[in-house]
């Protein structure tokens, strides 16, 4: 349901957020919701999302945070009564004093704490959007560590109240719920008015002892400026002694009341609900967590390999060819061979001695085969070839050694091999079929004639 | 952009190709490499895929065994073939099945690739076998690009293997140890990569970005679980009742339980920082790492080490109590008192408001004292995860030696700053814990003081 969007739908978002402070502690049981996390699609967020959607399901997470939402939508509904009371009250207060309202001071005692509430929630709103964690989202996050709220509410409220943070929501949601509920507020109020002055006698007028009343006219002309723009009637009398004087300042009340306390609200709740809308559905993770990169990190161990060119039966050892050179060659004899061996690397003087004669050989193919015909010629009964012990065995080794006509072949490495070097060649061997070759490690070892 | 480019990795048995893709990967359990020649035997594929839809396929084949043999199978290019036209024509024959099988499958999946990888022992002597090695993988028509590993060994020949493969007309060349990665070695492949193909330049210049942006933000992930670990251990506290404290038993038992905690919540750290980086818990190698045998206990509270941290704090940081004086086994890296704790309440209180300061008195008048870790304790346990952080980022992911910390180690003095940022945690107990906007806010000094500490360069 996300896959359409850029970003990652809010639900989707709290959801993830409440595993994550679920798995704070300890991770949970992912195998299955990692599975099928890596079937639902390539991205790291769609994965990440996915498999927190699973464990959330399997922890009762989501229970929680529906139950949550259904918590929060009571409240406002019970907030919404509230406002109602709210504005019962104050429509009260501007009537209760007598059968006189003096409609100027009755509008600028309606509006004031409108204005003002309107200016505080526009400071808090820009000086919170410059640094995360503003007023608002410290409110909730102190909110939300709460040690009486119930324990299913514990479980989702923390890390719902980061994460709107962090999508920088905070200030929008509760604007506009904060909106929403005065727009009722002054809505009912205005309701309230016209009730009661359509059925009780009220005299409306503007009172002044050091004002001239010219000023107060002009005041309640500019005033009505407003409502009459937005269609509705404000009409100011000219004359107070005007009997219908009481009938036009109430229609003005009315009307100002809805123009400077329910509409500038309405336009803040609708403009909070678009900016939502907007972000709602363009959530992003923060993926330097440490949290989320462990699980990329696991997700991209599990993306499989493919094995293209498999492995076919193992080379069967090739023909025992030496098996029939065995026991043949001239007696004592002992040549000796410096098989692939750097530069620099001199065959021990000893061994130069003993030997009848001896050869460096690089491996080319020319080279190789003079000096296994020279081998084939006059065979000696040991044939030793000095090896790079670094170096590993490889196919072309084996088949010089194969091609070799001796008495008895061993190896001798250069220079003197560690235990893991020793034991690479040997295992070589004999994974070869040649376990009967002796591996020298180092050349007094080789003179000997046992070896 | 859904790009996609296959790379082959070829070379000569156990020249590292495995090890090139695990580290290039980051699969430590990519194929199966020992020092067992001809490990691999069959060609396996893995993809790496960038954040903007580009797809690297690698093809890890098997060593050229015998290239020697295998060139002359090849037979000599007749005039009306070209190379790419002998090597198909070798593909048909029955050598290509029966002695030649494993050089058959390297050929083949270079016919089929972008472009290959070239991996080389710089160990190895120039022989002839590698001589006609380099002839064979220049034949194939496709641009090779090889990568010398193990430069930096004693015994590398690196001029030698330069000269030769410029012979054959390879000219660019790659050093990359696939053990112990240079630094920005990755980036400089792909770049010579892109080099070599340029028709493919966008997509691997796309690579070389994300793997760059990859390590950075795993630099910032693992930097973000230090400090999350050290918040921890400084919000540690732990409250001794008036009977606990007068039986001996007892108290030591809860000092004993305190530590514990402690270790537990620094071994975790190790653990995610293993994930983290994608090394396994299970490395034989890395489960040598001194925390998580055990050896970190002796580690983290050893007086030696702690005398050691002590002394560099100097006085002027020394916020803790008795660091260097009479430090023994029972109590080390460990403040217990209302004193102490008073002491480091009113200094967070300054910043912090006055709730816990109100906490800490009415413990001291009611006989209570609370524990907490030493700064000695915080500063040793901030150079060795950092260290540790440090170290696992540069390993290869070939890597088989113990992880270097020594090298990665970096200078308690340059810790200081981290410390004082850590200071504001110790009037939070329930940071260790639980997140907050105002912990929020000191992880992020904390932070921008970890990321000043610079990487110590490797070698």
């Amino acid at each position: 349901m996300s896959s359409r969007t850029d970003g990652i739908a809010l639900p989707d978002l709290l959801l993830t957020e409440a595993v994550k402070d679920l798995e704070a502690d300890t991770p949970l049981r992912d195998d299955a919701a990692l599975a099928q996390a890596l079937a639902a699609g390539d991205g790291r967020e769609t994965r990440i999302v996915q498999r927190a959607r699973r464990l959330a399901a399997d922890t009762g997470l989501d229970r929680d945070l529906a139950r949550l939402r259904d918590r929060l939508l009571l409240l406002g509904l019970a907030l919404a009564a509230l406002g109602m009371v709210l504005a019962l009250l104050v429509a009260m207060a501007l009537l209760g004093q007598g059968r006189h309202i003096n409609a100027v001071a009755a509008i600028a005692l309606l509006i004031a704490p409108n204005v003002l509430g309107i200016v505080v929630w526009a400071l808090l709103t820009v000086l919170g959007a410059r640094s995360q964690g503003g007023a608002f989202g410290r409110a909730v996050a102190a909110l939300a560590r709460w040690r009486l709220a119930p324990q299913h509410v514990r479980r989702v409220w923390p890390s719902a109240a980061r994460a709107l943070d962090a999508q920088h929501l905070t200030t929008w949601v509760l604007g506009g719920l904060n909106h929403l509920l005065w727009a009722v507020v002054y809505t009912a109020a205005a309701l309230v008015l016209w009730a009661v002055l359509a059925f009780s006698a009220y005299r409306l007028g503007w009172e002044t002892t050091i004002l001239a009343p010219q000023t107060l006219h002009d005041a309640a002309q500019a005033i009505a400026w407003l409502p009459e723009h937005i269609g509705l009637p404000a009409p100011v009398p000219e004359d107070l002694d005007d009997p219908d004087a009481s009938r036009l300042l109430g229609y003005w009340l009315i009307a100002c009341t809805l123009a400077y306390g329910a509409l500038p609200r309405l336009l803040l709740a609708t403009l909070c609900t678009a900016v939502w809308r907007r972000r709602r559905d363009a959530g992003t993770l923060d993926l330097d967590e440490p949290y989320y990169r462990r699980l990329i990190a696991r997700f991209e161990a599990l993306a499989p390999t493919r094995v293209l060119d498999a492995e076919h039966a193992r080379h069967a050892a090739p023909a025992p060819a030496h098996a029939a050179a065995a026991g043949s060659g001239e007696p004592g004899t002992l040549v000796l061979i410096g098989f692939e061996l750097p530069q620099e690397l001199a065959l021990p003087a000893a061994l130069l001695e003993r030997a009848a004669w001896s050869e460096r050989v690089d491996g080319g193919l020319e080279e190789r085969e003079a000096l296994l015909r020279r081998i084939a010629d006059h065979p000696p009964a040991r044939l030793l070839m000095a090896c790079h012990a670094p170096s590993t065995p490889d196919r072309g080794t084996l088949r010089f050694i194969e091609a070799a006509r001796a008495g008895s072949i061993a190896l001798l490495l250069l220079p003197a091999p560690d235990a893991a070097q020793l034991a690479r060649w040997r295992d070589w061997l004999a994974a070869c079929g040649r376990g009967d070759i002796t591996v020298h490690a180092d050349a007094g070892a080789a003179l000997s004639p046992h070896g | 952009m859904a790009e996609r480019l296959a790379l082959a990795v070829v070379g000569h048995t156990n020249a590292g190709k495995t090890s090139l893709l695990r580290t290039l990967t980051r699969r430590r359990d990519f194929g199966e490499v020992s020092s067992q020649p001809g490990t691999t035997r069959h060609v396996e594929a893995v993809e790496l895929a960038g954040d903007d839809g580009v797809r690297l396929r690698f093809l890890d084949t098997p060593g050229l065994e015998d290239p020697i043999g295998l060139l002359h199978a090849l037979g000599p290019l007749r005039a009306d073939m070209t190379p790419p036209q002998r090597i198909r024509a070798f593909l048909a024959t029955r050598a290509a099945d029966e002695a030649f099988e494993q050089e058959a499958k390297v050929l083949r999946a270079l016919l089929e690739v972008d472009a290959a990888l070239f991996v080389i022992d710089a160990r190895e002597p120039v022989l002839t076998k590698f001589r006609c090695e380099v002839e064979i993988l220049a034949s194939c028509g496709k641009p090779v690009l090889p990568v010398l590993n193990f430069v930096r060994d004693a015994v590398s020949r690196e001029a030698e293997w330069g000269a030769l493969l410029a012979d054959f007309a390879l000219h660019a060349q790659v050093r990359f140890d696939a053990v112990a990665p240079f630094d920005g070695a990755e980036r400089q492949l792909y770049d010579s990569l892109a080099l070599l193909l340029p028709a493919r330049q966008a997509p691997l210049r796309a690579v070389a970005g994300f793997v760059e942006r990859e390590r950075a933000a795993r630099d910032e992930a693992g930097r973000r679980l230090v400090a999350d670990t050290l918040l921890a251990l400084a919000a540690l506290r732990r409250t001794l009742e008036r009977e606990e404290l007068a039986d001996e038993a007892r108290k030591a038992a809860a000092l004993e339980a305190f530590r514990a905690e402690a270790l537990e919540r620094a071994r975790r750290a190790v653990r995610e920082l293993l994930d983290l980086h994608a090394f396994a818990r299970s490395d034989a190698e890395l489960a040598m790492l001194p925390w998580l045998d055990g050896r970190w206990a002796a580690d983290l509270f050893h007086p030696e080490t702690l005398r050691d941290a002590g002394a560099r704090l100097g006085k002027g940081a020394a916020i803790g109590a008795g660091v260097g004086l009479a430090v023994d086994a029972a109590t080390a890296g460990l403040s217990l008192g209302a004193a102490a704790a008073l002491g480091a309440t009113i200094g967070g209180a300054i910043s912090q408001g006055f709730g816990p300061l109100g906490r800490r008195v009415a413990d001291a008048l009611q006989g209570r004292e609370s524990l907490s870790l030493e700064d000695s304790v915080l500063l040793v346990a901030a150079q060795r995860l950092l260290g540790l952080h440090l170290a696992l980022q540069r390993r290869g992911h070939a890597a088989e030696g113990r992880v270097e910390l020594e090298r990665h180690a970096v200078a308690l003095e340059r810790l200081q700053n981290v410390l004082s940022a850590l200071q504001p945690a110790r009037a939070h107990p329930e940071w260790a814990a639980e997140d907050s906007p105002r912990r929020e806010a000191a992880r992020r000094e904390l932070l921008a003081r970890l990321r000043q500490v610079a990487n110590p360069r490797s070698p």
